[in-house]
């Protein structure tokens, strides 16, 4: 019964230990993300307000990508 | 691309919903816009969950970037044609005020902590709303069980390296009445310049039943005027079992099933006839309110032949929406399976 129970709570160490990483890796993923665009400085970064003020003093039209 | 302003954006938290409507299936999606937010138009469409590119190219994106830079270039007197693109059909302005995911996210992403967590997803917005209608205790209308309809619904295929060509008409379809042919040319539905398949989309998605979609096309350099009468229940030969937001339509219709068509060849052994009912039980969900049907007694492998007393449900798409029409949350359905050669009856909780 010891046994049992104490196999069992390993699985879900594992289990949690392993979604946490998981978590983790898309986390960086995303800030990896955003400090690339950003730095390439092509296309303004999740701030639609930034673009459209552009596109008002530029006079060019808008490219907006949700991805 | 260096003629448009660019913009990223990488969540749906707090989006304007009045304006950003567009298919929250994708793998992306693309606005051309003004600084005033009028829309010229959309790209961006899927319709298979493993291949994302089947329906787009970048001689397509190309095309479709050459047709919005001319459209911005004789802006604003041609703006009214583009004033259909835009449309207040969302139930409310901002995805967090739908009752589902009210609290859940902040306006941003936090990129403190819980990075990933604090992002709300595109597909939310569509499960916030197939929710919205469930909890309501109402039929889910069919604009929302099928959401941005493919032109095969009408049966029109048009070529992705194309802006809006028609590609084949099908036989006897909708389309094929109106007289459209290989080779046409969509330049406007209703007025609508047309950019993209997304364009199309955005016009079928619109649309409702007795509707006439007026088509403007290109033949052989000359210019047609088509007309597609909307038919009652034109969506519902659309497929949505493709569409991540169909996984929550598992656990609302079917108890966490995922069910897939019976391969004809085990059809015929099982002895069954085409026109009737055989979904097959491809998965069955493990956890939480997913793992209703399992605790109800369903296995891998077995075979639904009568769901609610209907035997006329040919696919995953069919069941959802007859559940999402006609069965409410709590409804106990009885299922009829086929376990090898046993005929089992099973009453399934819908939610």
């Amino acid at each position: 019964m010891q046994f049992r129970l104490s196999a069992i709570l390993t699985i879900l160490l594992v289990l949690v230990t392993a979604t946490a990483q998981a978590q983790n890796k898309r986390d960086e993923q995303v800030k990896e993300d955003r400090k690339s665009v950003s730095k390439q400085g092509d296309w303004i970064y999740n701030d639609l307000a930034a673009g459209i003020a552009k596109a008002k003093q530029t006079g060019r039209p808008l490219l907006i990508v949700f991805r | 691309m260096d003629q448009f302003v660019c913009v990223r954006i990488v969540q749906a938290n707090a989006l304007d919903l009045s304006l950003f409507q567009f298919d929250y299936d994708l793998t992306f999606a693309a606005f051309f816009m003004n600084a005033d937010k009028t829309i010229y138009g959309r790209f961006g469409t899927r319709s298979d969950i493993k291949d994302a590119t089947r329906d787009i190219s970048i001689e397509g994106f190309r095309k479709a970037l050459v047709a919005a830079l001319d459209w911005h270039k004789e802006y604003p007197s041609n703006k009214k044609l583009f004033s259909d693109k835009r449309k207040p059909e969302s139930e409310h302005k901002t995805p967090d005020a739908y009752p589902s995911l009210r609290g859940k996210f902040k306006a941003t992403i936090n990129y403190k902590k819980d990075v990933a967590r604090s992002c709300m997803h595109c597909h939310q917005i569509h499960n916030a709303r197939q929710k919205l209608y469930r909890s309501q205790r109402k039929p889910v209308p069919d604009h929302v069980i099928y959401p941005w309809p493919l032109p095969t619904v009408v049966g029109l295929s048009l070529d992705p390296r194309e802006m809006a060509k028609v590609r084949r008409v099908t036989e006897e379809s909708l389309a094929q009445r109106a007289g459209f042919r290989t080779g046409d040319e969509i330049q406007s539905i209703n007025g609508q310049p047309i950019l993209s398949i997304a364009d199309v989309q955005w016009v079928l998605h619109t649309a409702r039943d007795g509707n006439q979609l007026k088509a403007e096309v290109v033949r052989n350099g000359k210019k047609r005027a088509l007309a597609i009468s909307l038919e009652r229940g034109w969506r519902s030969n659309e497929d949505i079992s493709w569409r991540s937001t169909s996984w929550d339509l598992r656990r609302m219709a079917a108890g966490g099933l995922h069910l897939v068509s019976l391969p004809e060849p085990k059809r015929r052994k099982a002895k069954l006839s085409d026109d009737k009912m055989a979904l097959l039980v491809d998965h069955v969900g493990q956890y939480g309110e997913h793992a209703v049907a399992k605790r109800a007694g369903f296995r891998n492998d077995d075979v639904i032949v009568s769901f609610d007393g209907q035997t006329d449900l040919m696919s995953e798409t069919k069941l959802f929406a007859y559940v999402l029409k006609k069965r409410m949350p709590g409804a106990m359905v009885p299922v009829t399976v086929l376990r090898g050669n046993r005929r089992l009856n099973f009453k399934l909780r819908m939610q």
